[in-house]
């Protein structure tokens, strides 16, 4: 009975350890907040040539995919807590954009109000001056298009 | 379904509990994976989630999966639990209603909460996960517990290697014609096919009327929670009806 109340013991410690860190701990939304900048769209798919592997899709398979992504086809993202704005040429575009994560804080959503479109990335890193999403397009083409951010951080040396 | 334990359960009694169980919870995987983008009726995909977290140093995802594993693995406990202590307290119907009660309230709780207040904030979508993964855990505790470990319905790895362990053994003649192994065969097989069943369900519902799905899984649980009261009632009153009608007769002769 000693053993067993230990097992119990040991495992009540374990979980009220990983309730703290995730009450406490700081998400992943609020990791995202901010604005980044896209550095590039990459697209993974392996094509064979031959006996040649070859990373590089061809441009019409390129413009199918990437064709009418919300991400696709704006730099520069501020997310903030409540929606999603578009940075062009410094001047703020609220283009009606909200963003959510989804499941356990690996999946990005966002949603186009206007048209009500809804378009789902896969977080796949996440630090403080990085973001890597892959598309969820369709089934076919999941994880093919790969799309790197960085961390616009405000530069206060030259403000002052 | 609910009454007989274990070796006192016939094929037909786990053929209805099997087929019913994995229909509702086909229906919450799904519901699940449309809403959340998380699977909630197994929880091998979670562990290994929880090594790549782990191996990666995002702690704070580890510790949510880590806390949805608990969560499956505490609902299957409770449930066993509730079997083995409560039946002097609640007598064995009620002891084995309990985990289907509790796992009802789980769902309507999740359905109720997506229909009026949620915001779709990652917190409130880690407790929903990490609820439906503690009802899932019930639902299978107590399959898996009354019926000796033979009913396992909200994950179907287990199942389809002991469906395809079946169907190989089809090929030898000895087997084919006995009885307890072809009984198995079409155990495993009818709570594979309600599983899907119930998937597709759900998945073709959800766009009809959305989070009202939840409530539609209340239901098929709510069912298999009275079907032995009804049966028992059913029985009761046939056996009464026979017994005045007989108690009747004897009268008149």
């Amino acid at each position: 009975m000693k053993k067993v109340a230990t097992i119990f013991f040991l495992l009540f410690l374990l979980v009220t350890t990983a309730a703290v860190v995730v009450v406490k701990g700081r998400g992943a939304e609020r990791n995202l907040i901010g604005v980044w900048e896209k550095e590039g769209l990459d697209f993974e798919r392996v094509n064979f040539e031959g006996h040649e592997i070859k990373s590089i899709i061809l441009q019409a398979q390129e413009n199918e995919i990437s064709h009418d992504l919300i991400v696709d086809r704006i730099n520069m993202w501020e997310f903030s807590r409540d929606n999603l704005k578009v940075i062009n040429n410094t001047k703020k575009e609220n283009n009606n954009l909200t963003w959510k994560l989804k499941g356990r804080g690996h999946i990005l959503e966002i949603t186009d109000n206007k048209t009500k479109s809804v378009e789902s990335y896969q977080i796949q890193e996440l630090s403080d001056d990085k973001l890597v999403v892959f598309a969820n397009i369709d089934l076919q083409v999941r994880g093919i298009v790969k799309i790197t951010f960085k961390k616009n951080k405000p530069n206060y040396a030259k403000k002052i | 379904m609910l009454r007989k334990y274990s070796n006192h359960r016939t094929n037909a009694d786990n053929l209805k509990l099997g087929t019913l169980t994995a229909f509702s919870a086909g229906m919450v995987n799904v519901l699940s994976l449309i809403i959340f983008f998380s699977f909630t009726s197994n929880v091998t995909g979670h562990y290994a989630i929880l090594a790549q977290e782990i191996a990666k140093q995002n702690w704070i995802q580890a510790c949510v999966v880590f806390l949805w594993i608990f969560l499956f693995f505490a609902g299957s406990m409770v449930s066993n639990l509730l079997i083995i202590h409560g039946n002097k307290y609640f007598g064995r119907h009620l002891s084995h209603a309990i985990p289907i009660i509790l796992e009802t309230i789980c769902i309507l709780y999740t359905g109720i909460y997506l229909q009026y207040f949620y915001t779709e904030s990652l917190y409130e979508t880690e407790l929903l996960v990490a609820l439906l993964l503690l009802a899932m855990g019930l639902q299978n505790g107590l399959t898996a517990s009354i019926s000796n470990s033979s009913v396992k319905t909200t994950h179907l790895t287990g199942l389809t290697t002991d469906l395809a362990i079946n169907l190989s053994m089809m090929t030898k003649e000895s087997f084919r014609k006995d009885p307890k192994v072809r009984a198995k065969g079409k155990l495993l097989f009818f709570i594979m096919i309600f599983y899907m069943m119930g998937a597709i369900f759900s998945g073709l519902l959800y766009y009809e009327i959305k989070y009202y799905t939840f409530y539609i899984v209340c239901c098929v649980l709510c069912f298999i929670m009275l079907y032995d009261y009804y049966k028992l009632s059913i029985t009761k009153l046939v056996h009464g009806k026979s017994y005045l009608l007989k108690k009747y007769k004897n009268s008149n002769q």
